[in-house]
């Protein structure tokens, strides 16, 4: 089986401050691989076997190989940055379309296409399915369990409000639905490996896209403003040490709301 | 412009603005024709979706075009209809086929595809929940179009639709346009108040969808789901990471329990440790509340947990930390630690 | 004009991380080295005693008040600039400044609104390539650099950047009588073991303690005491009882891209005698360097099987003996690879089953490992209260000299295993200064605990290394300075903190017990606290 998993670097949001405007403070927050991301493809190096090749990609500015690196050490044989000034800016859709096409060009004969569930900088996960139908392949998402059959693979779906066991034929996108509070650690044999694969940098004349194809010019959607105002309360502080008195104050409160 | 020398007829001539004789207004010809907004009203057993409703009662009131609903299901949907009706359309698109007996992304999708195509809507909105995430960008793809997941508001520009949503990368929220027809997005429960339910009238057409369905569903199980709804709690204790002993949840639970019309909520963290279900978590990947009174325990209240308050009446914050954000975003700050004074809410209640 | 408000029901102000209680009538919280002096002036003339406290996260009670009122530094908070001399760049804080704050603008780079002590100081900080950062690492970042300055706090990284000391290149210090001196490194030495110097309109002049403070291993017991030292020495590690700190300049050092990394053992053997490879290997120079027993790791793997979110990190692999935890170069990572394979080999361990963090998430996490720890036996002992409310933690804080290392630890487990009493050891290696942790169950075994602490104190003392590395004397330990200075070196110190507290109003307590109750046997104390009382 051929595994390839679409994987994200976004800003350690457990390490992100937000200044007194209460605006993000982005200087300083290290990059990390994200943590939705790493759970796929520790879920997808669970159920490999001998003989099976998983490739990670990414798309993202020169930096994001760092967290190529990491898949490599987590497992993947080889990994593609899918990076172009061009590309920056993008939207889901443009996002979408140049992830399609480097599945076509690079990884058409992929099993199976991963993604984590969502990213953990905010983005809500559109880019699988919009890739997916872009492939005309089918979608599985919320996954929670997959496990590979003779011919496909079978999973098992949370939807909230039911479980669905599907299955899965080859080529189909699936993204995962979770992730690992406790994280992974490689170990130091992992590192040495995984440093000595290479990884590949494609830009927009590799994967054969024009240039109104991608990056805010291919976008569909557009930000004509941003608003960094808070909705600010009538803020009223009150520095309590003992708890029971703040205990009551709470359920006047409550009290007051009734 | 045969023959002519450039500037020599009022045609060609550099005023841009000046019409040919005999025309009263130019006409943008490539402009689309698209206009009114599709709404998928999706249900959930026999019931209408409580975001699809807000949606169709939002659209309503949105612009001066028509709003069209498009409804899956069998014979027994039809009940929906006076109700559907009585939230602000006169139109109802009833899918029904072999293919949509039971959803998949890729036919629901499909089929929407073709009635969008039918009608031209110059916007499709479609409810944030776990299948209108997994659809609407499926159909934005089919479409060709762009989609702003996840609104948090909407505002109409005659038809032109701008869609709020916190924006990550710095500043708080961003606005949206589309720059195609249809203009697509998915919009959170709790955005727009819910409407009250009244009978109304109109027509509904029935469309066929002659698509096969192509997923293979092995089995199909209804999950528990929580009995009782964040979004509907008068008063929500909401818990987050600053949480670090796991019995707190269970005496939240119990001090809710002897409020009335109090509920248990929490941020992503909790919901990641595993500590309370996924039903139960407030924010961007959570629901948006709007009750009267939210008391926020251990949250620093970062972008994605504020989106989903900031319909709330009351917001107190219960905090150790001076700097954190919630604090700049709540009516009243106690700076203490949250697991004490939980305790002794408990206690005294 | 000056803060004073009534402590009442609040313990807050009476207690510390040692969880000892004690009591005081006011708080006073001074904003300005103006008010601080106010208040000195005061209380001196007054005779009523203060007790210093800060961010109050000392282990040993320093700052848990006996009588009098708490001086507490809380609101003299904030850095104030950034200078640069010869040795390199460095910081001045105000007392109470937590190192977490320290930490945060230094890894920001923020330095808006600072000053700039020597010119441009700022600006060429803000363009150096690499960040600096404040190397000695206490573990709690929490506390302020006022009380670290008088405490000499030390932590893991000492093993790389020795302690507190070694980074201080000045302080403002107020005197009991509220005169204040500037005291910068090397501006003022003593004479053999006559020091003299100047602070306000007083000059104070006397003899120093005849002892030699032992600084070849890691040692927290009392300020370094030697011929010709330095002024400024006196007062680091001194735990307010001369004077209080009110400014400090400290230096900084450019922060290295480090992995961490955990090498986990079969045996506690073979771990303890790979950390001598480690530590004795030209291309490994770890910053600091962990050692977590067998006992430890089950420790944690039962904390995982309880609440698996509790640690953040994935489950121990089977079957680990025990583990070491220290850090390497990102710069020579392939040489320390190379050689970490060897030693890995040679012990039995393999770098299959091991970790290592490159990015900050993941050495936080373990971080978080290490700290579990501790923190684990403390909320232990802490649930044994209700029914014990006498007990707590037994924690040693013995280092010795790496020739003795291998005595040191046989001599605890030897005494350990014969009590029959459960245990765990971690700690700083890297410096022969293992935290030996007992698990106590009973009274019974809490007494028998004791007893052998006061054997290990003896011992690490007789080996010729500190009895309290690292956490301090405070007033928990204070038998340890007898143990290690005698009567008479007490007694010396004692006779100098007359002089510079004549009344008596510093920290009373604090690492030389009561001086001035004992001073009614000699001569100008009883002498001095007559007039008083006259």
């Amino acid at each position: 089986m051929k595994y390839a998993v679409a994987v994200k670097q976004v800003p350690d949001t457990s390490e992100v401050r937000v200044d007194e405007n209460g605006s993000l403070v982005r200087a300083g927050v290290p990059s990390i691989l994200d943590p939705y991301c790493e759970y796929a493809l520790r879920k997808i190096e669970g159920i490999r076997k001998e003989g099976d090749e998983i490739v990670a990609f990414t798309m993202g500015p020169p930096q994001a190989s760092e967290a190529l690196r990491r898949c490599l050490c987590l497992g993947a044989d080889r990994a593609y940055l899918i990076s172009d000034p061009a590309f920056a800016g993008a939207d889901v859709w443009a996002t979408s379309r140049a992830l399609a096409a480097f599945i076509q060009r690079y990884a058409c004969d992929s099993d199976l296409i991963v993604f984590g569930a969502r990213s953990s900088d905010g983005e809500t996960g559109q880019v699988p399915f919009e890739t997916a139908q872009l492939l005309s392949v089918q979608q599985f998402v919320y996954v929670a369990d997959l496990s590979p059959e003779k011919d496909s693979f079978v999973c098992r779906q949370i939807y909230g409000d039911s479980e669905r066991t599907c299955r899965v034929p080859r080529g189909s996108a699936v993204s995962f639905g979770g992730v690992d509070p406790c994280g992974t650690l490689m170990s130091i044999s992992d590192r040495i490996s995984g440093g000595k694969k290479t990884i590949e940098t494609l830009g927009r004349v590799e994967l054969g896209l024009g240039l109104y194809s991608v990056g805010l010019k291919g976008s569909k959607t557009r930000i004509v403003r941003t608003d960094s105002s808070v909705i600010r309360r009538k803020n009223r502080k009150a520095v309590i040490n003992n708890p029971g008195r703040a205990a009551e104050l709470i359920l006047d409160e409550m009290g007051a709301g009734r | 412009m045969s023959g002519c020398e450039g500037g020599s007829c009022s045609t060609c001539s550099g005023d841009p603005d000046r019409l040919p004789p005999g025309m009263l207004r130019k006409y943008d010809l490539n402009g689309s024709t698209a206009d009114g907004i599709l709404v998928w009203a999706e249900t959930e057993g026999e019931k209408l979706a409580k975001v699809s409703a807000e949606l169709i009662s939002a659209a309503s009131g949105l612009s001066d075009g028509r709003v069209y609903v498009a409804l899956f299901g069998g014979p027994d949907m039809k009940t929906l209809y006076p109700e559907i009706f009585g939230y602000g359309t006169d139109t109802i698109y009833h899918i029904r086929g072999k293919g949509v007996e039971t959803y998949a992304p890729e036919t629901y999708s499909e089929a929407l595809a073709q009635v969008a195509e039918r009608i031209n809507p110059a916007a499709i909105l479609i409810g944030a929940t776990p299948r209108g995430r997994e659809t609407a960008p499926r159909l934005a793809a089919m479409l060709e179009t762009g989609l702003t997941a996840d609104c948090t508001g909407l505002r109409a520009e005659g038809r032109k639709i701008v869609m709020t949503r916190p924006a990550f990368g710095g500043n708080l929220y961003a606005d949206i346009e589309c720059t195609a027809f249809p203009q697509m997005a998915t919009v959170r429960r709790g955005t727009f108040p819910a409407p009250e339910p009244r009978e109304g009238k109109g027509t509904a057409i029935y469309w066929q969808y002659q698509g096969a369905q192509t997923k293979e569903i092995i089995s199909e199980d209804p999950s528990e789901k929580d009995a009782e709804d964040i979004c509907e709690a008068r008063v929500l204790i909401a818990l987050g990471a600053g949480i670090r002993d796991k019995t707190i949840v269970e005496l939240a639970e119990k001090a809710a329990g002897s409020v009335d019309g109090a509920m248990v909520c929490c941020s992503r963290a909790l919901v990641e440790r595993g500590w309370m279900p996924p039903s139960r978590q407030v924010g961007m990947s959570g629901r948006t509340v709007r009750p009267d009174l939210y008391i926020a325990f251990g949250i620093s209240g970062s972008v994605q947990h504020r989106a989903g308050i900031s319909g709330a009446k009351r917001i107190i914050a219960v905090n150790t930390d001076q700097n954190a954000p919630i604090h700049a975003f709540a009516d009243l700050s106690i700076i203490s630690d949250a697991e004490p004074v939980l305790r002794s809410i408990a206690e005294l209640l | 004009m000056f803060t004073r408000e009534k402590i009442g029901r609040s313990e807050e102000y009476l207690t510390d991380e040692s969880k000892m209680t004690g009591h005081a009538s006011n708080v006073l919280l001074p904003m300005t080295e103006q008010e601080l002096r106010e208040i000195l002036r005061v209380y001196n003339s007054k005779g009523t005693p203060v007790t210093v406290a800060a961010m109050r996260t000392g282990v040993c009670g320093g700052s848990v008040p006996q009588g009098g009122d708490v001086l507490s530094l809380e609101r003299m908070t904030g850095v104030i600039g950034i200078g640069k001399d010869e040795r390199g760049y460095f910081l001045r804080a105000m007392p109470c400044t937590t190192l977490k704050d320290i930490d945060s603008i230094l890894a920001r780079r923020d330095f808006s609104g600072l000053a700039d002590i020597t010119e441009g100081a700022c600006e060429a900080l803000r363009n150096e390539p690499e960040t600096y950062f404040y190397p000695v690492d206490p573990t709690e970042m929490g506390g302020s650099i006022g009380g670290n300055i008088a405490t000499n706090a030390s932590g893991p990284r000492t093993y790389r950047y020795g302690p507190t000391r070694d980074w201080v290149r000045r302080i403002r210090v107020v005197m009991a009588d509220s005169a204040f001196a500037d005291i910068t490194r090397g501006e003022c030495r003593a004479e053999g073991r006559r020091m003299g110097f100047a602070a306000g309109r007083n000059y104070y002049s006397f003899d120093l303690p005849g002892y030699d403070f032992n600084g070849s291993v890691k040692n927290a017991a009392g300020p370094r005491i030697s011929e010709n030292m330095d002024l400024i020495d006196l007062f680091i590690g001194s735990e307010g009882i001369f004077g209080v700190i009110s400014e400090a300049d400290i230096y900084l050092a450019p922060r290295h891209p480090l992995i961490s990394v955990v090498l986990f053992f079969p045996d506690d053997a073979s771990a303890l005698s790979a950390a001598k490879d480690i530590r004795s290997d030209g291309i490994l120079d770890p910053e600091f360097l962990e050692f977590m027993d067998g006992k430890s790791l089950d420790l944690i793997r039962s904390l995982k099987k309880r609440d698996p979110l509790s640690i953040r990190v994935p489950a121990l692999p089977e079957p680990a003996g025990s583990a070491l935890f220290f850090d390497i170069r990102k710069s020579d990572a392939d040489a320390s690879f190379g050689r970490l394979a060897e030693i890995a080999g040679k012990h039995g361990a393999s770098l299959d089953v091991s970790w290592c963090g490159h990015e900050p998430a993941d050495i936080e996490r373990m971080r978080e490992l290490r700290h579990s720890i501790p923190k684990t036996i403390f909320e232990y002992v802490a649930s044994l209260k209700g029914e014990m409310p006498k007990i707590h933690k037994l924690g040693s804080d013995m280092a010795v000299p790496d020739a003795a290392a291998d005595e040191m630890m046989s001599f605890y487990r030897e005494k350990l295993d014969s009590a029959g009493l459960e245990y765990c050891m971690f700690g700083h290696i890297g410096n022969n200064h293992p935290h030996v942790e007992i698990i106590l169950k009973s009274m019974e075994e809490f007494g028998k605990a004791k007893a052998i602490y006061e054997e290990f104190a003896a011992k690490s003392a007789e080996l010729g290394g500190s009895p309290s590395a690292e956490h301090g004397i405070g007033k928990i330990k204070t038998q340890y300075m007898e143990l290690l200075y005698g009567r008479k070196g007490v007694e010396e110190l004692r006779k100098v903190k007359r002089i510079l507290d004549p009344n008596g109003i510093l920290c009373p307590g604090n690492m030389i017990g009561r001086s001035h109750e004992i001073c009614r046997s000699c001569e100008t104390g009883a002498g001095h606290l007559r007039s008083q009382g006259g």
